[in-house]
């Protein structure tokens, strides 16, 4: 048993178009594996396509997952959803029922594991807890439009999290998060990844929450990945220019003068 | 071609068709429909006469073709009718809101709770029969729901950001509502229209039939329907005819309402959001 | 005398659900800010804190329940709550959401050309626009597309030129780099300089993320308590709401060392 997750030569094409091509990704318990690029480089299709979500008119024409050295068929990724690999993606607010209250959603997903009713709800408190909620007791009866978006962001953390998934794909799970609730969701995450030895792949433009959290970084540009190191290694010696591209203006962004080559 | 486009074209095609002929009807009958000639009653189809002549020796087939003007020309008139009214009051009531939106909304619920016939049969009791007071009667008794459906439109259509950008650009209310609200409603009420409209036409057909809409000898499929009532044994034809007629008009208003509802679905979709 | 002040304005919105709540949430409180001919202001807080009702109020998009808004010394809105044309056209803006912020219907060239034909303006509307599209980086060839078809970052491009094309003196940024990724956003703000230093037209940047803030703005706002506070962040002091964004600023590059325990 390797405890890993691998991605073998992913290939996803629409209408006769190759849209990813060549993908290749490791998640390891208890790293956090990020993967960055520009818009419309393919990230988010990589990591829908892990788990089998892939929008419609997308095919993927080639490529194995391969969970514990074993190779996963349709069957075998569509078990893997929430039991070994949960969700987290980037609007939270559409990911839930507005009609619903919080307490449903997680005794929908919940029903899964064979829990219901006092024991749904048990569970359900302790992962609200897990994620830094006081009281919660008082989040389980509300509706998610009663919640703000950073309180949406950790319990779709906690519903990701209910079947104790070994694996959590984040998409972009702070871009709409100011800047204060962004570092409170990074460290929930941090804090996630020790407690629960869980391999994480961070989507993500932003190479500040990259240096926050990651371990090992994989660049995507128009659909290839093109650099894979580890963070420090990155950072200090990026190979690609896309990488050094990405690497200039994160770092002119972050000293105060918008960079010669943004122009 | 796909199913959507295929539906599309047809129900299109026989709308047009339909329009033209209530256009050129009255010039293109091989006779006066009017004309009466009682010695050539309820003959057969034949060369002379395609599909008849009915109980006053009309010819059938000119009736039948007059007859789309009145039918028709009435639905198009209540169309624009019921459209001009409910975007008026929708929107003003949409944009405006407060106690402007609240008066208006009354007055559609006034209008709205009363069935169609009931407001039809009043309005005809107070203005007289004819086809002009049947049109305003299918008016009033339809316009209330589509003024409430264009002003949730504008309501939400107005939170956009790009509402927000034209008034910030300087747009006056009425330049808002014209180039960034209206286009937004007109694309639904279409749609939703044109899935009412064989609704509407059997309406005028139906308050005609009741002797309420248009005269004697005007032809309308519908009073050529009540008119031959009694002869529905001896020559059904002379029901049939007209009602197939009716028939085929609604469908293709209905086809046509559907295939738009689908081309348009994805702008629709969108806006849902 | 300051291009445009708010003297102690204050704003509440009845809150609540449909469940009956109807506490009144007090927005805007004493809130004083100004701003000079040709400065960069920049105004941060976090999400929820009043900077975007601050903005819409300065826009003149809504009226604060107390307090004035002074253009050039003179009330915005006139008795009958009106904003005089030549004031409306001096104060404009680029919105968060670029697709948002524009007609799904509209071509790019009417996008641009809009509040040209709200002032009346009939004649050279294609050169105007054509030229302003080039100066934010656009090809005049493209113009006739719906607007939609552009990229994020082109689109705000086109916002920028429609803000620009009534030639203001104060044009409000709300989150306008936010949506989109780093070289984006690097980008943007690059342009954004460097029309200022053309024009000679003062900015109000709203936003929550810290690091775009230096070097682009002359002075710092923060909101605090519902009112903006103005705080130089490089002194020894700051107001305990900017030091709780600086706190939850990310790092610029991975740090070693200091690890949480890891898998």
């Amino acid at each position: 048993m390797t405890g890993r997750l691998d991605l073998v030569g992913l290939r996803l094409e629409a209408a006769g178009r190759v849209l990813v091509d060549d993908v290749a990704l490791c998640l390891q318990p208890g790293k956090v594996l990020a993967l960055v690029g520009a818009s419309g480089s393919g990230k988010s299709l990589t990591t829908l396509a892990l788990l089998g979500l892939l929008p419609p008119g997308v095919q993927r024409t080639g490529g194995r997952i391969i969970l514990d050295g074993i190779e996963q068929d349709t069957a075998g990724l569509a078990a893997l959803r929430g039991r070994t690999v949960g969700l987290v993606q980037q609007s939270p607010r559409s990911s839930f029922n507005p009609v619903v209250t919080i307490e449903r959603h997680f005794r929908e997903t919940l029903a899964l594991a064979g829990l219901r009713r006092g024991a749904a709800r048990t569970r359900a408190l302790e992962l609200l807890a897990e994620v830094g909620f006081d009281h919660p007791a008082e989040i389980v009866g509300r509706y998610p439009f009663q919640l703000s978006g950073g309180m949406l962001q950790r319990v779709m953390i906690a519903l990701a999290l209910a079947l104790d998934p070994r694996f959590l794909l984040a998409d972009e799970p702070t871009t709409d998060l100011d800047t204060v609730l962004q570092a409170q969701v990074l460290d929930l995450l941090g804090r996630l990844r020790a407690r629960r030895g869980l391999g994480v792949l961070l989507v993500t433009h932003d190479l500040s929450v990259v240096a926050r959290l990651a371990d090992h970084v994989a660049v995507m540009a128009d659909g290839r990945i093109v650099e894979q190191a580890a963070v420090g290694e990155l950072f200090q010696r990026p190979r690609q220019p896309v990488t050094r591209a990405l690497l200039e203006a994160h770092l002119a962004l972050c000293q105060g003068e918008p960079s010669e080559l943004a122009a | 071609m796909t199913r959507q486009n295929w539906m599309l074209w047809l129900s299109l095609g026989l709308v047009l068709v339909l329009l033209a002929l209530a256009v050129a009807g009255p010039w293109i009958t091989p006779y006066d429909p009017a004309e009466a000639d009682l010695e050539r009653r309820l003959l057969a189809p034949s060369l002379t006469h395609w599909l008849g002549t009915d109980h006053l020796g009309r010819d059938l087939f000119s009736r039948i073709l007059a007859g789309t003007r009145a039918s028709l020309g009435s639905v198009a008139l209540i169309l624009v009718g019921v459209l001009t009214v409910a975007i008026l009051v929708g929107s003003v009531a949409g944009y405006a809101g407060g106690t402007v939106d609240a008066v208006l909304m009354r007055v559609c619920d006034a209008f709205m709770t009363v069935p169609t016939l009931v407001l039809a049969l009043f309005m005809i009791g107070v203005l007289g029969t004819g086809l002009a007071n049947v049109i305003i009667a299918v008016i009033l008794s339809h316009w209330a729901w589509y003024a409430r459906l264009v002003r949730g439109l504008t309501l939400s259509l107005k939170n956009r950001d790009y509402v927000a950008a034209a008034v910030v650009a300087g747009g006056s209310r009425f330049a808002i509502l014209r180039r960034h609200i209206l286009p937004g409603v007109l694309g639904q009420l279409a749609v939703l229209a044109s899935l009412d409209l064989g609704h509407w036409m059997l309406h005028v057909s139906g308050l005609s039939f009741l002797g309420l809409g248009v005269a004697p000898p005007t032809p309308e499929w519908g009073i050529m329907i009540n008119d031959a009532r009694p002869f529905v044994w001896t020559s059904p034809m002379l029901i049939i005819l007209p009602g197939a007629a009716i028939f085929i008009a609604v469908m293709a208003f209905n086809l046509l309402g559907d295939a738009l509802r689908d081309r348009l679905d994805p702008v629709l979709a969108e806006r849902v959001h | 005398m300051s291009l445009i002040e708010l003297r102690q304005v204050a704003k509440a919105y009845r809150g609540g659900g449909p469940f009956g709540r109807s506490a009144t949430v007090q927005v805007l409180e004493g809130a004083d800010l100004r701003i000079e001919p040709d400065e960069c202001v920049a105004l941060v807080g976090a999400s929820g804190s009043g900077k975007s009702t601050l903005g819409r109020i300065l826009l003149g998009l809504e009226r604060p329940d107390r307090g004035e808004v002074r253009f050039e010394g003179a009330p915005l809105h006139d008795r009958r709550g009106r904003i005089r044309p030549d004031v409306r056209r001096a104060v404009q803006a680029v919105f968060q959401d670029p697709f948002g912020a524009t007609n799904p219907r509209f071509s790019a060239f009417e996008v641009v050309a809009e509040p040209l034909r709200h002032a009346g303006q009939r004649d050279g509307l294609r050169e105007r626009v054509a030229g302003l599209a080039r100066a934010v980086g656009l090809d005049p060839a493209e113009l006739d597309r719906p607007a939609h078809r552009f990229s994020g970052g082109q689109l705000q491009r086109l916002c920028i030129a429609r803000a620009l094309v009534l030639s203001p003196r104060l044009v409000l940024l709300d989150e306008a780099v936010s949506s989109q990724d780093l070289l984006t956003q690097a980008q943007i703000l690059r342009l954004l300089q460097r029309l200022r230093s053309q024009t000679g037209i003062a900015y109000l940047f709203v936003t929550h993320d810290l690091r775009l803030v230096r070097g682009f703005a002359d002075r710092l706002y923060v909101m605090a308590d519902r009112r903006p506070v103005e705080a130089d962040p490089q002194a020894a002091e700051v107001p305990p709401a900017l030091a709780r964004l600086q706190a939850a600023v990310l790092p610029a590059r991975p740090v070693s060392g200091l690890s949480l325990p890891s898998g």
